[in-house]
């Protein structure tokens, strides 16, 4: 119950952040997504269940407030990427570290490529360099966050719990 | 039974995401329904009050490089304007030699920009014009420096715009030099393209694009950009202007919602 209560009260809270500080932290039009890093850890400390049940949770808040016209997109790639990243609990001492690392990169990879070709696949068709490159600021810009973050809590040692 | 449940709860992660994807799928196959823009709408205006501290923050953090701004721009504007009257005199005057029709006229609400939004694209910003407005979905959204985008759902007070820069806008525009027709849509950044303009026709660098005022949202010869880059290959059936939009999709502070237009 208190697992649940202070998942909550931590998801809560960061999606609180993500509203205060997404546009202070707006370049271009892309600010970083610091809900996806919170599921990113939730998943790794809780397993896949509880990454599911937060990133369709925080995703579809996320998508209700952001109003693009996919209502729907960001909880189906953040649950998907919360229940992959939740197989990787506890794999850390199990693979070897660059499998581990490479594995939740190709998710957040993945998670981004899914997110930016829906929104810009004529992109992708006309202009495909500029395609890759928007792919490569959303990502990188999460992904520099995620590395300040992880430099403090380090995944490694969630998963090894 | 039994089996069957402990069978679900032996698998509850993969019957979680299964859940999960279902109801994603359900709900993106149900963006357009009357109900998902409601709750979007009432969601938006619950959310908005999360927004006001970081909206006062940054209009404090702005305020000085915004008045600057804005009285360099009253000066350039009001030397324009002088040039503009003495025009607009000329042309009544060549208007009521040719018994020409009136000029469009807008009825404009201003409203303030309450929230931009959590994805990581900016596509949608959520607008509060006050109470006593009839606003309605797919009404122009303009600032000073041209088209915004439209409303998509709306509640008493506020309003969730599409932006310009969403994926899935397109909007019917004119080189206003050579009146040629294209339909735009968004590129990256303040960057967007403008399709199907005619392999015949002129186009340069610098031309203003405006809307063409062949859609029953927008009205014509609103301001959107400026051509920057033409695409112009052999094996292609049409040229593709690059354009550069005139409004700061970063910043964007007041807005207006055209309520109506008559041309």
């Amino acid at each position: 119950m208190n697992k649940i209560v202070t998942i909550c009260l931590i998801g809560i809270a960061t999606l609180l952040i993500q509203i205060l500080l997404s546009d202070f932290l707006l370049i271009k039009g892309v600010r970083p997504d610091f809900m996806l890093i919170l599921i990113i850890y939730i998943s790794f400390q809780f397993g896949s269940l509880h990454g599911v049940i937060i990133g369709f949770s925080l995703g579809f808040v996320e998508d209700l407030i952001s109003a693009g016209s996919l209502l729907g997109l960001s909880p189906l790639t953040k649950s998907i990427s919360g229940f992959l990243i939740g197989k990787l609990q506890g794999k850390y001492h199990i693979m070897s570290p660059i499998t581990f690392h490479c594995s939740w990169l190709i998710i957040l990879l993945l998670h981004f490529f899914i997110y930016i070709f829906f929104n810009y696949q004529h992109l992708l068709e006309s202009n495909s360099l500029a395609f890759w490159l928007t792919y490569l600021y959303t990502t990188i810009y999460t992904l520099v966050f995620f590395l300040i973050i992880q430099s403090i809590k380090p995944i490694t040692s969630l998963s090894s719990n | 039974m039994r089996k069957i449940i402990g069978f679900i709860f032996d698998n509850r992660d993969w019957f979680s995401l299964l859940c999960a994807i279902f109801f994603s799928l359900i709900i993106l196959n149900n963006n357009n329904s009357h109900n998902i823009q409601l709750i979007r709408g009432k969601t938006n205006s619950v959310f908005s009050v999360f927004f006001i501290p970081g909206n006062w923050l940054k209009d404090l953090g702005t305020l000085k490089s915004e008045n600057d701004n804005l009285k360099n721009k009253i000066l350039q504007l009001s030397l324009f304007n002088s040039e503009l009257l003495r025009y607009k005199n000329e042309n009544e005057e060549l208007r009521e030699m040719l018994d020409y029709k009136n000029n469009t006229e807008l009825s404009i609400i201003p409203g303030k920009v309450t929230s931009r939004g959590l994805s990581p694209l900016l596509t949608a910003i959520t607008i509060d014009v006050g109470p006593g407005y009839n606003l309605m979905p797919n009404m122009p959204i303009v600032n000073v420096e041209g088209i915004v985008g439209k409303t998509i759902s709306v509640t008493s007070q506020t309003a969730l715009v599409q932006l310009l820069t969403d994926y899935s806008f397109r909007l019917s525009v004119k080189l206003q030099e050579t009146e040629t027709i294209g339909i735009l849509r968004w590129r990256k950044g303040d960057i967007f393209e403008v399709w199907e303009i005619p392999r015949a026709s002129n186009v340069n660098i610098g031309d203003r694009i405006v809307t063409s005022g062949y859609s029953d949202i927008f009205p014509s010869d609103l301001p959107v950009g400026k051509v920057i880059k033409i695409i112009d290959r052999p094996e292609m059936l049409h040229k593709i202007a690059i354009g550069s939009a005139y409004v700061d999709f970063n910043s964007l502070g007041h807005v207006f919602v055209i309520k109506d237009y008559n041309e």
